[in-house]
């Protein structure tokens, strides 16, 4: 047996009250994600033609730019919450999860940041010509 | 798979932005080089091509899956009978829609038939 106080002993392990937290939002980006991706399918096969001009156009709209920005936002995080489990079950050596879950968020993060400027900026400015 | 399926269209939102000029080295190297096509970007194109079957399947059969793992979080379809028979529907209605998908936009987009 330890002498260590109780608070000494559940220090570190985490939160309480916050257990369902990652749970749920896997749930809640799912959820997310098939409206929007099936926003984002349906949307591509009824457009006209793939011509550049009409897809900077198509994007640039508010009511296509807003549901693209947030599909992207959905989906980067939908697929970190998977990864993420998926190194937490696999990955058992401490420094490789580490550093596999530090690139995992650096990707995530850096990925969706990108898309989502690439989609606000044609929306804000007007397609390059 | 799902990850070349977020970079293609990283890559692809990133060239709608970038201009004309950039979508059409996107549609060289994804899509179709056309006439004078490098031997390089003839490989790219069926590589591309490839993947985005892989990528389309295993989008619908994520989609699939998870609706039914959706279902079951409610506490619903436990049974053993149930359960094999909407494991078996999913992966066949992933099957349907990649041929859907597939079939549409060769023929409507990709000019083949």
């Amino acid at each position: 047996m330890d002498s260590r106080t109780y608070i000494g002993r559940v220090r570190g392990l985490g939160s309480a009250k916050h257990g369902g937290e990652h749970w749920l939002k896997q749930r809640l980006t799912a959820i997310g994600n098939l409206l929007l991706t099936s926003w984002f399918v349906i949307s591509l096969l009824v457009l006209p033609n793939f011509e550049h001009a009409t897809l900077a156009q198509w994007l640039a709209q508010p009511v296509v730019a807003v549901p693209m920005i947030l599909m992207i936002a959905n989906i980067f995080s939908h697929a970190r919450l998977g990864l993420q489990v998926l190194i937490e079950d696999y990955v058992h050596d401490d420094g490789l999860k580490f550093a596999t879950m530090a690139l995992l968020n650096f990707y995530v993060v850096a990925s969706a940041v990108f898309g989502i400027f690439v989609v606000a900026k044609l929306a804000f400015t007007g397609a390059a010509a | 798979m799902a990850t070349a399926g977020m970079m293609t269209l990283l890559w692809w939102l990133a060239s709608i932005g970038g201009g004309a000029e950039s979508y059409a080295t996107f549609q060289k190297y994804v899509v179709s080089a056309g006439e004078g096509a490098t031997s390089f970007q003839t490989v790219s194109n069926w590589f591309f091509r490839l993947l985005a079957l892989a990528v389309t399947f295993s989008f619908f059969q994520h989609m699939a899956s998870g609706i039914r793992h959706l279902v079951l979080d409610i506490g619903a379809g436990y049974e053993l009978k149930t359960n094999r028979t909407w494991a078996s529907a999913a992966f066949v209605a992933a099957v349907f829609a990649t041929a859907f998908v597939a079939l549409f936009v060769a023929s409507r987009f990709l000019g083949v038939w």
